[in-house]
């Protein structure tokens, strides 16, 4: 059995990166995808410690996770969409002024 | 380094090589077919941490909607191709210090991880599932009560039977075969009485796994105890040796149609002794022809090496194998099932006249619902997190509406200004012009130009 250990520090890994990716991106689409790798890292994290403690409660935590980040993709690419619309751009460079 | 840890690795490396190409990549649409391929990992992940529902889930959910409505946005707002980092100068210093934290944060939660500051403990101990089996049937001397304790038990009384000093079946009689019941796993007291407070008349203590099936045996002649038999996972037979009066059985393949020569035949299980069980016998496809014997009287040749090559009897003709025959086993080949381990308990059936013949009893193997198994998790999410569940649907409702609400244009569909150009890197219009040589801008195609808006908005 791979340890616990191992999942976590994998687990960190990808938080780490998604962290990259959303300090470090000016595609606003590329830092929601970050987002929800961050998401995952943690999702993983739960699993291995549920696995670990034999509980399920790990997994349903994993589980509502999941839908309320499918809810919250679902409204920021929506938000994305609006702001295309009159800005015509996704660069967030350019979006943080709120001008226009 | 075991498979395990192999495929561990490699879907590791996997999930991070494909993360990190999700950030560096220049196009987007290629960092979102990346990110697909890191939630394929992760979900082979889960498969590994004994969550096959939720890897499922991750597949259909994750990989299947969330990144499908991701790409769909991309290609409809012809993002493809934004550069990968800043641009403006003011913003060249967040770089470094975003990996440098990204660094620490890595180096400070594997020292954590490393110097035993996460908790780590060993995982709780699962009840075993226990059926109690009542397979003593011959009566013996009276004696005082002591380890092993012997006692008069004649087949037609009805005792108590007590689990860890609890009342867990108050009529086990001779036959009787109890529910499967949930007994803390470890060391288990189990003891038979008369009455439910009355004095213990066999005691004995068994060690059960944690998260096991077992097949507690009340078997004996004159000393009388309770045996422990695990539920094997190879399938097969298992024989348990609950026929009090013999000391040991063997199980013998007799090879089809009796014959009256001398010849050697094989033997799966060469010494039974009382109280004890074969390893998972495997019965090939063509229904061997097995019975249980005595050995005493025949010449059992055990092999030299142990389980290299099987043992074997040389009996003079079958007749003398027959003679000491115990039990047909042939007679429950039909309903065997393959996959299964099945255990047949050989007892004592106890005839009127008190002559007493074999009898086994066949048990068929309990399936244990796995950690993880959609039956688990769907039963805890309806019964302890219904409200979170609710509550989440709520919320998907909610951020349903709140998406056709943001994206609703209302009665001011603003005609997009030919002058305004799109920031993004390739948009169409230059796409065309290059392809075809003309200048967009001042010759598109364009709808013949309405007096009024189309009514409907």
């Amino acid at each position: 059995m791979v340890q616990t250990e191992a999942y976590v520090i994998l687990s960190m890994v990808l938080f780490a990166i998604g962290t990259l990716g959303v300090l470090l991106r000016r595609n606003a689409i590329i830092v929601f995808m970050s987002v929800e790798l961050m998401l995952n890292a943690a999702n993983l994290a739960l699993v291995a410690f549920s696995r670990q403690w034999q509980g399920v409660d790990g997994q349903l935590f994993t589980f509502f996770v999941m839908t309320v980040a499918a809810a919250e993709v679902a409204v920021g690419l929506a938000l994305i969409v609006a702001i295309f619309r009159t800005k015509q751009s996704i660069n967030i460079d350019e979006l943080h002024t709120m001008e226009g | 380094m075991t498979v395990e840890v192999i495929l561990f690795m490699i879907v590791g490396s996997i999930t991070i090589i494909t993360a990190a190409l999700m950030l560096m990549s220049d196009n987007a649409v290629h960092s979102a077919l990346f990110l697909i391929i890191n939630f394929m990992g992760v979900a082979f992940l889960y498969l590994m941490l004994e969550a096959p529902f939720l890897a499922m889930v991750q597949i259909a959910v994750y990989a299947g909607a969330i990144m499908v409505l991701f790409l769909f946005v991309i290609m409809l707002l012809g993002a493809e191709k934004t550069g990968a980092g800043a641009h403006l100068r003011r913003f060249r210093w967040m770089a470094p210090v975003a990996i440098g934290l990204a660094v620490i944060f890595i180096i400070s939660v594997g020292w954590a991880l490393t110097s035993g500051k996460i908790d780590t403990q060993a995982p709780p101990a699962v009840d075993a599932q226990v059926r109690f089996v009542h397979a003593a049937a011959l009566p013996a001397a009276v004696s005082a009560a002591s380890e092993p304790v012997v006692s008069d038990l004649p087949t037609d009384r009805v005792f108590v039977l007590l689990v860890n000093g609890e009342v867990a079946d108050e009529s086990f009689a001779y036959g009787d075969v109890s529910d499967m019941l949930s007994v803390t796993s470890g060391a288990a007291v189990i003891s038979l009485r008369e009455a439910a407070d009355g004095a213990d008349l066999v005691t004995t203590t068994l060690e059960l796994a944690s998260n096991s099936v077992q097949t507690v045996v009340l078997a004996g002649d004159e000393a009388i105890s309770f045996y422990a038999v695990p539920q094997s996972d190879v399938s097969g037979l298992t024989v348990f040796n609950a026929y009090a009066p013999l000391p040991a059985v063997a199980l013998g393949d007799l090879k089809g149609e009796l014959s009256l020569e001398r010849r050697v035949l094989p033997v799966g299980a060469d010494d039974v002794p009382f109280g004890t069980y074969t390893e998972p016998l495997v019965y090939p496809a063509d229904f061997p022809n097995w019975i249980v014997f005595l050995p005493g009287g025949l010449d059992v040749t055990r092999p030299v090496v142990a389980g290299e090559t099987p043992a074997t009897v040389e009996v003079a003709s079958d007749q003398d194998l027959l003679n000491n025959v115990v039990l047909r086993v042939s007679k429950f080949l039909p309903e065997l099932r393959y996959g299964d381990n099945t255990l047949i308990i050989l007892s004592a059936e106890r005839l009127p006249d008190g002559s007493t013949r074999p009898l086994a009893t066949r048990f068929d193997p309990v399936v244990v619902e796995g950690f993880g198994s959609p039956i688990r998790v769907g039963r805890t999410l309806f019964t302890d997190y219904l409200l979170p569940f609710q509550l989440v649907a709520l919320l998907l409702l909610a951020s349903m509406v709140g998406v056709i609400v943001i994206t609703y244009r209302g009665d001011h569909v603003p005609k997009p200004s030919r002058e305004t150009r799109r920031k993004v890197a390739r948009p169409l219009t230059s796409v065309i012009t290059s392809q075809t040589g003309t200048d967009l801008n001042d010759s598109a195609p364009q709808l013949p130009e309405h007096a009024e808006q189309p009514a409907g908005d």
